[in-house]
């Protein structure tokens, strides 16, 4: 078994000592699984909402749902992938409420807000002028996105989890679950279609990286 | 790079970079109401369990039979008030010693203490049972619990002696633990002076937990087993509310022991000394 592997398995077995101490009511368990899965959780509600005035109360409510659970939780699988389905399904539920609230309104995209910030560029404003372009270009488009190809596309590329895992905890079959994920790709090049070329992509990719 | 791809690994970076900000009252909110959530449904657990001896009853196989048997012994009996004196009498045993093991059962039920922890099926229920899936595998740890007195550090010094690292698994309560061969268990356990107070054993199914100890201390764990079969992975976590430890992970060879010393537990002031001895259940 390789070091990446031996280390996923401590994880795992930490989630299920925490599990279980979670179901025997122990606060300090359910403190640390907040601690442990608060940031990647956020990341997927920001992503995922519309107005992301919201990810906090995202954030609030699957965990206090989650809390509802002792005694009778069973894992299956990973608790990160679980707890990303629920803030995914969560969060959908808050922009519908919130679509039907301003009816008529236009669908507001997910540009970047106070809530959420980036680090300087340190290409320059120009280069920087650029990259905030892109990313709201890619904000923008994202929103325009169907949800449930959104979902898929942010649990995959930032929650990293696997397509069978999505497929499972949504009750959806794999091919489903790889369908909405290509279609969703599929429209996101078609919005930005002439308007990023390659030499934009690399830059953009490059400037994040050299971000410390 | 195909154009999908390149969208892929453009969407990607943009999640990657993406920063969202927490505030520390966020945090304080959410540990607050996610934990009152927690609390009241354990009260409420609580009270309904109380309140409901027949749910129990209900809940298990065994105290259904035992709950049905007694309703008949009771008829017996009353068949048996007509019918003489000694066939009411023995009737009237039975029934005694039928509620007097329900009642039994209700208090193990109250006190956590419940006889079937053990996972493993009974080889009795086996043609009930469903057939136990064959890559998954029993495991055994039996454990040996000492009170080692202020004045025994020979136990310690003999450690030190053989050269044995302590890991510090917490500092409340104080923990260290050391996986230790087949011979350097056995020189630590001729050092020792005292016996051990109690010497429980489980046996599990790998990949679930179980509770091993004493009245009063007991510690979870969890074994696993790995791909290929040879090595047995054990975590041991203990935890009273407010303090506690996690050993993740631990391993030791064929023969050995995890020994674990947990100080400041014991109001007189006495170590525990756990000498634990993890390997499947035939080899043992």
């Amino acid at each position: 078994m390789t070091a990446g592997c031996w280390s996923l398995a401590v994880l795992m077995i930490e989630d299920r000592v925490l599990v279980w101490r979670f179901n025997r009511g122990e606060p300090a368990a359910l403190c640390r699984i907040y601690e442990k899965y608060r940031d990647p959780l956020l990341k997927v509600a920001a992503a995922l909402l519309n107005d992301r005035s919201g990810v906090e109360d995202v954030l609030h409510d699957v965990f206090v749902d989650f809390a509802q659970t002792t005694g009778r939780f069973r894992l299956k699988g990973s608790l990160k992938g679980y707890l990303s389905i629920c803030v995914a399904n969560r969060a959908r539920d808050m922009n519908r409420t919130r679509q039907r609230r301003s009816t008529g309104a236009k669908n507001v995209s997910p540009v970047p807000d106070e809530a959420v910030s980036r680090p300087a560029d340190p290409d320059g404003p120009e280069h920087t002028a650029m990259s905030r372009e892109l990313t709201a270009k890619l904000g923008a488009a994202m929103g325009d996105l169907p949800d449930e190809q959104r979902e898929i596309i942010v649990l995959h590329l930032q929650g990293r989890l696997p397509f069978r895992e999505i497929a499972r905890l949504q009750e959806i079959s794999i091919n489903t679950a790889m369908s909405r994920y290509r279609y969703g790709l599929d429209k996101l090049r078609s919005i930005l279609n002439g308007e990023l070329n390659d030499e934009q992509v690399k830059e953009h990719r490059t400037s994040r990286r050299n971000v410390p | 790079m195909s154009k999908s791809k390149n969208t892929e690994r453009l969407v990607e970076t943009y999640l990657e970079n993406m920063h969202v900000r927490h505030r520390a009252e966020m945090d304080r909110r959410i540990a607050c109401d996610s934990t009152e959530a927690m609390e009241e449904v354990h009260r409420a657990r609580a009270g309904s369990a109380r309140a409901g001896v027949g749910r129990i009853i209900m809940m298990h196989k065994t105290r259904r039979v035992a709950a049905i048997l007694a309703v008949a012994l009771v008829l017996a009996g009353a068949v048996g008030l007509v019918g003489g004196s000694v066939a009411f009498s023995q009737a009237g045993h039975a029934v005694s010693s039928t509620l007097a093991r329900l009642k039994e059962m209700i208090m193990e039920i109250r006190t956590g203490q419940v006889r079937e922890q053990s996972p493993l099926p009974a080889a009795s229920n086996e043609a009930e049972e469903p057939a136990p899936n064959p890559d998954v595998r029993a495991v055994m740890c039996v454990a040996r619990f000492f009170n080692i007195p202020a004045s025994e550090q020979a136990a310690w010094q003999s450690l030190r002696e053989q050269g044995i690292e302590m890991v510090k698994a917490s500092a409340a309560p104080e923990t260290y633990y050391a996986t230790l061969s087949r011979e350097q268990a056995e020189r630590v356990e001729s050092a020792l002076t005292v016996g051990p107070i109690t010497s429980p054993r489980i046996t599990m199914w790998a990949g679930n937990e179980g509770m091993i100890g004493t009245d009063v201390f007991a510690l979870a764990w969890l074994p696993t087993i790995s791909s290929d079969g040879k090595q047995i992975e054990s975590s041991f976590s203990f935890h009273d509310g407010e303090n506690g430890f996690e050993i993740p992970s631990v391993t030791a060879d064929e023969g050995g022991v995890i020994l674990v010393r947990v100080k400041g537990i014991i109001p007189t002031g006495e170590d525990i000394l756990i000498l634990l001895r993890v390997g499947h259940p035939e080899a043992q």
